[in-house]
């Protein structure tokens, strides 16, 4: 080795400035939401000495920007800011893996006094719930989640009803009869989506068959894409995509020109001429009921945010003009029903796909007993 | 759907999920063989992915995307050189924080491209539809990029073992003080390759934003780049090898879902460990088998060159040092 000491002091600061460019970009990037954005706009209430803002932080696992779940649940946050104005001062952090990162991240977040941390991904789960012990002033808000705790509520959206319509809409707008579903991981959480959809599809057509392909990833547009186009080649004419992502499927199909039904934001602009309708996350009344009730001091970790059309966490995104009015009508009439109570996804009869009764007749799921649906409808392949 | 048609449907949609692989690995490649490792693929391919998407919605071009993420993606390969070569800063902590850097920043930038809608049908039956309509739906009706990724190829293969100009770049990674006594600037050797294994890493990224996805997303290389990194060794260095291992590994990373697709009753998550496993089978095995031939990576991979043009050669090889 040359030792030239000026040249290894030159090296060793290009290095250190890379580095730290790197961290810099790295850490400023995807927290660079809105810690800013409540800054003091001096209203009259904001004279009166005030409490200070209920700080609020949101942690997704991949990025916010995605036009997918991640979004979902940022956009949710730009709701909680108009509603409660600078009564609270949101950060929205994204693409915060679900590994020790995460548990780094909070327990950081803790130590800036942040009064509710809300854990967006079920992966987060063990590392809340750890925190939640030893933290017993901050609140926690888990996805999904099933261990409450005294200052850990959770909360979950019965999604399973959008798709229901969404397969109704399907089922009556397939030729084929066969469907083709983009699925991130054969796990639960993807498979009481993929039951609904196929379980309203043929409630109107009993014909139709389901195809499903996971790509076993969160998040990698190139293979769903890959996956929308597979399914396509297989006489799939209406696909859709249970993925924290599918704008790659709305593209395949815009490009393929087969129906699409969209999945967590509208994407009929990534597809315009085949969107059929889409299921969409509406976060932000859910945060809203949750920060609340916090405002109000009444908060407890029981509250019941799990909910659907009833409490308006989810919706339908609207209509393709290629859909007929007869079947509009259809869809709505179910989420009226399913808003009043008197439809529900998983009532008995259901058979899985290996022929075996899974729930009787005349029983109805819980909500709970559905999050852990580890069998597929009959109809699917 | 007979199986030759699914055999039809998987080879039309493996070769374009390889292309971007392809590029990707033959600029590492070249890189590598002029003795420069670049671990920072991923950052580089996601430039070339994100500035491709900007290109094409302010020129309407694919071809201007296309060349315009080749040449940003140019400038972070030089960049890297400058500092592994210029400055000989260590290669894999410069590739690594190329990684970070350039996934942060990519994500930064692109912030406004998310969510712009990427229309570009490259495939030749459309871009050319008096002359190809008829192969439209079978295997050769590939995009643009996909061709031009399987010449380049070829046209590397021929530069870096039949040409001047390339026994003088692998001379600069095999043994850079027997390529400085043959009077070749080693420098700047490197850094052009820099710039052509940062141009090809672009021109993948920009096939996987423009073509294969359709869109921009933050990270949405996905660990491509990693595997490209994977399908050099792979490859033992060697464009002619590199052609037939992207192809491969593309074909394996989509064959679970057109299985899938085709309703084959399988785990999904069994069929993608395939790939890998494969690699380690086929690194183990000829690891064994050419044992006692030289390795075929550049020895001089990865060794920053002497900071004195003139110093004295490095004692290294055993014989050598027998001698002194």
């Amino acid at each position: 080795m040359t030792t030239n000491p000026e040249a290894r002091r030159c090296r060793m600061i290009l290095l250190a400035a890379v580095v730290a460019a790197a961290v810099l970009a790295c850490g400023g990037a995807p927290e660079a939401a809105t810690p800013a954005a409540t800054a003091a706009k001096p209203t009259a209430a904001a004279v009166v000495a005030k409490p200070k803002p209920l700080q609020v932080a949101l942690l997704t696992n991949g990025p916010i920007t995605d036009s997918g779940f991640n979004q979902a649940h940022a956009d949710a946050m730009k709701q909680v800011e108009q509603k409660f104005g600078d009564r609270v001062a949101v950060r929205v952090i994204g693409s915060v893996p679900e590994t020790g990162d995460a548990e780094r991240i909070m327990q950081r977040l803790i130590d800036n006094k942040v009064d509710l941390i809300i854990a967006a991904s079920f992966g987060y789960q063990d590392t809340s719930v750890k925190l939640a012990a030893t933290n017993g002033k901050v609140k926690f808000l888990q996805a999904w989640g099933f261990k409450p705790a005294p200052n850990l509520g959770t909360y979950s959206s019965q999604m399973y009803e959008a798709w229901y319509v969404q397969g109704i809409i399907a089922g009556r707008m397939t030729k084929s009869n066969r469907l083709g579903i983009v699925a991130a991981h054969p796990i639960p959480p993807m498979k009481w989506q993929i039951n609904a959809f196929v379980r309203g599809a043929r409630s109107v057509n009993p014909n139709v068959r389901a195809r499903v392909a996971y790509i076993n990833h969160w998040f990698d547009p190139g293979l769903a894409a890959a996956a929308a186009d597979a399914l396509i080649s297989q006489r799939c004419d209406v696909i859709t995509g249970v993925l924290d992502n599918s704008v790659a499927v709305a593209q395949t199909a815009q490009k393929r020109k087969t129906y699409l039904i969209g999945h967590n934001t509208d994407l009929s602009k990534f597809a315009p001429d085949v969107t059929l309708s889409g299921t969409q996350w509406v976060w932000g009344q859910l945060y809203i009921d949750a920060i609340d009730r916090i405002g109000q001091n009444a908060w407890n970790s029981q509250q019941d945010l799990h909910g659907g059309f009833g409490k308006g966490y989810v919706a339908v995104t609207g209509f393709g003009p290629m859909v007929p009015a007869s079947v509009r009508k259809e869809a709505e009439t179910a989420i009226a029903r399913f808003a009043d109570g008197s439809l529900s996804v998983y009532t008995g009869p259901i058979r899985d796909n290996k022929g075996k009764t899974v729930v009787a007749a005349g029983k109805t799921l819980t909500h709970g007993e559905i999050m852990g649906i580890d069998w597929l409808v009959e109809g699917v392949r | 759907m007979t199986v030759f048609e699914l055999v039809c449907t998987i080879l039309l949609a493996a070769i374009p999920a390889a292309t971007s692989l392809l590029y990707v690995a033959l600029g590492e490649l070249i890189y590598e063989r002029s003795g420069v490792l670049n671990l920072g693929l991923e950052g580089t391919m996601l430039v070339g992915a994100v500035t491709a998407v900007y290109g094409q919605t302010v020129s309407s071009s694919p071809v201007f995307a296309v060349l315009l993420a080749a040449a940003a993606a140019a400038g972070a390969g030089v960049l890297h050189a400058i500092l592994c070569v210029w400055l000989r800063t260590n290669q894999v902590v410069t590739g690594l924080a190329f990684v970070v850097l350039l996934t942060g920043a990519t994500a930064f930038w692109g912030q406004s491209l998310v969510g712009q809608r990427v229309d570009v049908d490259l495939r030749i039956s459309q871009t050319f539809p008096g002359g190809f309509s008829a192969i439209a739906g079978t295997p050769f009706d590939q995009d643009l990029l996909t061709y031009l990724a399987v010449v380049l190829t070829i046209v590397s293969w021929w530069w870096l073992f039949r040409s001047v100009s390339g026994a003088k770049l692998r001379a600069a990674g095999d043994s850079a003080d027997v390529a400085r006594a043959l009077g070749i600037n080693i420098r700047i050797t490197r850094v052009v390759a820099g710039a052509i294994g940062g141009a090809l890493a672009g021109a993948g990224g920009a096939h996987l934003s423009l073509v294969y996805a359709s869109q921009w997303q933050e990270n949405m290389t996905a660990g491509r780049g990693w595997i490209a990194l994977v399908l050099v060794i792979f490859a033992r260095w060697h464009p002619g090898a590199l052609l037939p291992s992207a192809y491969v590994f593309g074909a394996l990373g989509i064959l679970q879902l057109n299985l899938q697709a085709f309703g084959v009753e399988s785990s999904s998550y069994l069929i993608s460990m395939v790939p890998f496993a494969l690699a380690i089978a086929v690194l183990s095995a000829t690891s064994a088998v050419i044992r006692n031939r030289p390795s075929s990576m550049p020895a001089d991979l990865g060794v920053p060159i002497s900071w004195h043009v003139t110093a004295a050669p490095r004692v290294r090889h055993p014989v050598m040092t027998l001698e002194t």
